[in-house]
């Protein structure tokens, strides 16, 4: 499903040129359950983003499903995420001026489909998540739990074949934190893909495999047992 | 109070600490505060500031209403002045007033100059002290003219170089020899209307003998108009009632001089609404419009403000840890602002002088008391007053929502969703939506007026105004009717025909008329006459009224004004032939709408006698009272049949007025050298003046009206930058979610634009109300002037959207990566 070869990302900084990712090859297959795992810098998000297509300033091929991303032009990157990838945040993200309904509707408003269509595909979700009782209250009437419940909801209503999350668990407790784990698990087994970050062993338990990384580099990729840290890690 | 103090310390500390924006601040501030008080200096001293009289709130003007024969001021005749003062019961004091022109003649050259013919009570009833000398008293009275004049101040230096001997002096007026008992101080001004400017000269008279008629009989009403003073104690509702019952009494002791169907009645006005005249409306209109622009500013500054006390959140929020109480917290923010509008009306203070001047060069100079704005003491309340009125107004929403943050803490609004707090949300969106309906209320008022300005300037007016030139001069009237140099129609003429042909004879000078009563602004014989027509007994209320005019043969050729039907008059309407007329085509269709006028006799009610007159043509309709006045009937008769006075020559001709004074001066005085020459200017000009008040009006308006543009659009601009700024996680997550840059732009133009739209709207109501308030300075446009909304409402909302659109493409530029790690 995705394939990523020699992906770089650097930032211009005062000093010169800071490298963020370093020659990244890193192949994920359809269904797969992917954790991302490393300490803080490392470039855990700056992965995720370019995944899920909202970075432009990268080098090196990303071929995703049968597309060549580094070809396409920004639009034709954008076309992509809304068609093919959730995302679901640490801080929920939602829409603090939308209720639960209209904050599931909003990835569909983007998506060229009929406002009836998009009603079925709502009640349809909060019917999955059994959230429809909460459908008309708003995000600061919900606990943690239940945001981010509304976010991984909001993140599969367009019915992703990727879901991207980073830290998802990042600020609930263990029961919450389980309750959303076992949600994603259960996504997967349904079919879709998923690529977590976390800090959790115990969240990343949940998945296939756990890829490493450290200062921008894959430190370690059982699909790949090549990947390492080279010799001198910065240039 | 120490409290106090330390809140004004800090409060200065925080000013200090954003120089930039304290800057912004107080500058907008101190033009918004220096306008309204240089405004206010005029409002204040034209219409606020009582009159320079003794108590004068009991003064008032008598208007006689006769609405049956469409007289709205009808005059007053001696005996009434009489009754009014002996029987009534309700004035203490009665005096005539009657602006007339004079020629001062036996000095180096003669001048013309603004006179008033009084009772002999005139100054006492004001309770008017002179600087010189005495005033008239009881002793003084006459039945005809008194032998004293009292002079103004202007004339006393003008013409006399203020020379301390001047009482006792003689003066030789309209040939009348009178003695100058008194001056009257540079501040004392004639309460009320004068011909073309303030009153140099008031003589007294009784108006029981000559040059008046006499015996007095009840139904000559020649006095043009009376003041008084009411009887102590007395209300004006008291007084009207009064009156009233006196009118009533009157009608029912003379039947024949009241007839029922003439509806003669008495009102009193106010004097000092007798002397601001129809300029109120303007002026508070234009105070409404500086006041609308000022609180646009306070707006934008309370929406600065506001998203500047989120920044200060950590702030409060350790203050109300310490201790501080919600009133408390409230005070600070307020002693802020007040502070800020405080530092901006000091400001204000010089610009006030500034403005107050340029303001001054483009007031027309008709407006009355103007030489009484200045900037004193109670400016200088107004500037405090404003101030604070201010700083408290723009410093209420950011102070509501200090007192709000505590409740925020218990919902524990935070991190975990995004975008900004709603209080706060509608608190910016209220303030924008107020700003744009302010906006289009001024811009809706300044379109309406320059619709209606242009609209003057298309009215057609009744004849050609290019190269006209007029000027004019006065026929003295003696007191002795042997002294007079015109005693018969026939040396009136005789001079009439002199003048002519001497003006008609300086070079550039294509051709020259007499007349009056034509002209806007020059409708010398202005008060609409009754006349009957022959054969013809008009039901009650309908008697045929029309301003009389006089003309000679060839004035409507000079005039290019056309002839309809029937002839113009000719060289044999004199005094020796048959009485005629001619009426305009107004006149034609309002007392003839089925029939052809020529031929018809008509008999108009001023003067004695006048004969029955034969109307022997019609003339095309003029504006004789302005351009923006409705067309009014208009009778005219031949020069050479009329007793002129103000005798009005119309110059066509190459030449500039200033070029054409002197000459014309020289051919009038080589006719009759006692004779000053006035009022010698184009006509374009005469109209261009008439049309000052509206002018300035809308000049004021348009300035004041961009100017709420322009707040308005920097307002919308400010806050949705400011959104915008709250709302950068909020826009990288709907990017996230798919939103493309198109979108994310929509988004925001969306939310700017409901705003503005809902402001519009509200804009648009209210104006709809408003504007009906000012229907009576509007010509040719309705308050709802279809064309005119739409228009400001397309416009303003057409500023919005790009005021809109440059934070809404920054916007649609944000970086979702960047966006979603702002946390």
């Amino acid at each position: 499903m995705i394939q990523l070869r020699n992906i770089e990302r650097t930032y211009k900084t005062g000093a010169g040129v800071t490298y963020v990712l370093r020659r990244i090859n890193l192949d994920i297959r359809d269904g797969e359950f992917i954790t991302v795992m490393g300490p803080s810098g490392s470039g855990k998000s700056t992965l995720m983003s370019i995944l899920g297509m909202l970075d432009d300033s990268w080098a090196g091929e990303y071929n995703f499903l049968e597309h060549e991303v580094h070809k396409l032009d920004r639009k034709k990157r954008s076309e992509l995420n809304r068609k093919y990838i959730g995302f679901v945040f640490q801080s929920y993200h939602l829409l603090d001026n939308l209720t639960v309904y209209e904050n599931l509707d909003v990835p569909l408003s983007y998506r060229n489909i009929s406002r009836g269509q998009r009603a079925s595909m709502v009640a349809e979700i909060l019917d999955r998540f059994q959230i429809v009782g909460k459908k008309d209250l708003y995000p600061s009437q919900l606990s943690g739990g239940q945001q981010q419940l509304v976010g991984v909801a909001r993140a599969v209503v367009g019915n992703p074949k990727l879901i991207l999350a980073d830290e998802p668990t990042g600020n609930l407790h263990s029961s919450q934190s389980k309750e959303i784990m076992d949600l994603f698990k259960k996504l997967n087994d349904a079919g879709t893909t998923i690529i977590q970050v976390t800090h959790s062993e115990l969240n990343a338990a949940y998945g296939h495999r756990t890829i490493q990384l450290f200062d921008g580099w894959i430190t370690s990729d059982p699909a790949n047992p090549q990947a390492r840290i080279p010799a001198v890690a910065t240039p | 109070m120490e409290t106090l103090i330390q809140d004004v310390r800090y409060g200065l500390r925080m000013l200090r600490k954003a120089p930039g924006f304290t800057a912004v601040a107080v500058t907008t501030l101190a033009l918004g505060i220096g306008a309204n008080t240089a405004l206010f200096s005029v409002v204040d001293a034209v219409l606020l500031r009582p009159l320079a009289y003794q108590q004068p709130e009991q003064l008032v003007s008598v208007k006689v209403e006769m609405p049956g024969i469409n007289l709205a001021d009808g005059g007053i005749s001696q005996p009434e002045l009489d009754d009014f003062q002996r029987r009534s019961g309700v004035f203490a004091q009665v005096s005539a007033v009657w602006p007339i022109s004079a020629n001062i003649t036996g000095r180096e050259r003669p001048e013309r100059v603004e006179a008033n013919a009084v009772s002999t009570s005139f100054f006492t009833l004001l309770e008017a002290k002179p600087a010189l000398g005495r005033v008239f008293n009881d002793g003084d009275y006459r039945p005809g003219f008194t032998e004293g004049a009292v002079i103004s101040d202007s004339l006393w230096h003008k013409m006399f170089g203020a020379d301390p001997n001047v009482l006792g002096q003689a003066i030789r007026l309209d040939t009348d020899l009178y003695t100058i008992i008194g001056v009257m101080p540079p501040e004392f001004r004639h309460p009320g209307r004068t011909l073309r400017q303030d009153v140099e000269i008031w003589v007294a008279a009784g108006y029981a003998a000559d040059p008046f008629p006499h015996p007095p009989v009840r139904t000559q009403r020649f006095i043009p108009g009376a003041i008084a003073r009411l009887q102590p104690g007395m209300t004006m509702a008291q007084a009207q009632s009064r009156l009233d019952a006196f009118a009533a009494q009157l009608r029912e002791q003379y039947p024949t001089d009241y007839p029922a169907t003439v509806g003669w009645h008495l009102r009193l006005v106010p004097l000092q609404q007798v002397v601001v005249g129809n300029v109120s409306l303007m002026l508070y209109l234009l105070l409404a419009a500086v006041g609308a622009v000022l609180l646009i500013a306070c707006v934008n500054i309370a929406s600065l403000l506001l998203a500047r006390s989120s920044a200060r959140q950590r702030e409060v929020a350790i203050r109300q840890a310490l201790g501080a109480g919600t009133w408390r917290l409230i005070r600070q923010t307020l002693t802020e602002s007040v502070l800020l509008s405080l530092c901006g009306g000091l400001l204000a203070v010089p610009l006030t002088f500034w403005l107050k001047n340029i303001l001054l060069t483009l007031v027309p100079s008709s407006l009355p008391r103007l030489s009484e704005v200045a900037v004193n003491g109670r400016t200088l309340l107004f500037v405090i007053s404003v101030s604070v009125i201010t700083g408290l107004l723009f410093g209420l929403a950011p102070a509501l929502q200090v007192s709000r943050w505590r409740l925020m803490e218990k919902l524990n609004q935070g991190a975990r969703g995004v975008g900004m707090a709603s209080h706060q949300h509608r608190s910016l969106s209220a303030l924008v939506i107020c700003e744009f309906a302010l906006s289009l209320v001024l811009l809706v008022s300044a379109g309406l007026l320059l619709r209606s300005f242009w609209k003057v300037l298309q009215v057609e007016p009744g004849f050609n105004s290019d190269h006209l030139v007029t000027a004019q001069f006065w026929l003295p009237v003696p007191n002795d009717p042997k002294n007079n140099p015109y005693p018969t129609q026939e040396k009136v003429n005789v001079f009439m025909d002199e003048v002519l042909r001497r003006v008609g004879a300086l070079p550039g000078v294509k051709e020259t008329a007499i007349g009056g009563g034509v002209i806007p602004t020059l409708n010398t014989l202005r008060n609409a006459v009754a006349f009957t027509i022959e054969g013809r007994i008009g039901a009650a209320g309908e008697a045929p009224t029309a301003e009389l005019g006089a003309a000679t043969p060839n004035l409507f050729h000079v005039l290019q004004t056309p002839l309809i039907r029937g002839r113009v008059f000719t060289e044999a309407d004199d005094d020796k032939g048959e009485p005629v007329m001619l009426i305009d085509q107004t006149a034609a269709e309002r007392y003839w709408p089925h029939g052809d006028p020529v031929g018809k006799r008509i008999q108009p009610q001023f003067g004695r006698g006048q004969p029955l007159r034969r109307v022997v043509g019609v003339v095309g309709r003029s504006r004789g009272d302005g351009l923006d006045a409705p067309y009014a009937p208009h009778m005219f008769v031949p020069a050479r049949q009329i007793n002129l006075n103000t005798i009005t020559v119309y110059i066509r001709t190459e030449a500039s007025p200033e070029a054409l004074a002197e000459p014309i001066r020289r051919a009038v005085q080589e006719v009759n050298p006692d004779l000053p020459v006035f009022g010698v200017r184009s006509v374009q000009s005469i109209i261009s003046d008439s049309l000052a008040s509206r002018r300035f009006a809308l000049q004021i308006l348009l300035f004041f009206a961009a100017t709420a543009m322009l707040l308005a659009a920097i307002g919308i601009y400010g806050v949705m930058a400011y959104f915008v700024s709250q709302r950068v996680r909020e826009i990288g997550v709907r990017m996230a979610l798919g939103a493309q840059r198109g979108d994310v732009l929509k988004l925001v133009v969306r939310q700017g634009m409901s705003l503005a739209l809902v402001g519009v709207v509200l804009g648009l109501v209210t104006s709809l109300f408003l504007m009906r308030l000012i229907s009576r300075l509007l010509f040719g446009v309705s308050s709802a002037d279809p064309v005119t909304l739409v228009i400001l409402t397309a416009l303003l909302a057409a500023v919005a959207f790009l005021a809109n659109y440059i934070p809404a493409s920054r916007a649609a530029r944000i970086d979702p990566m960047v966006a979603l790690r702002h946390e």
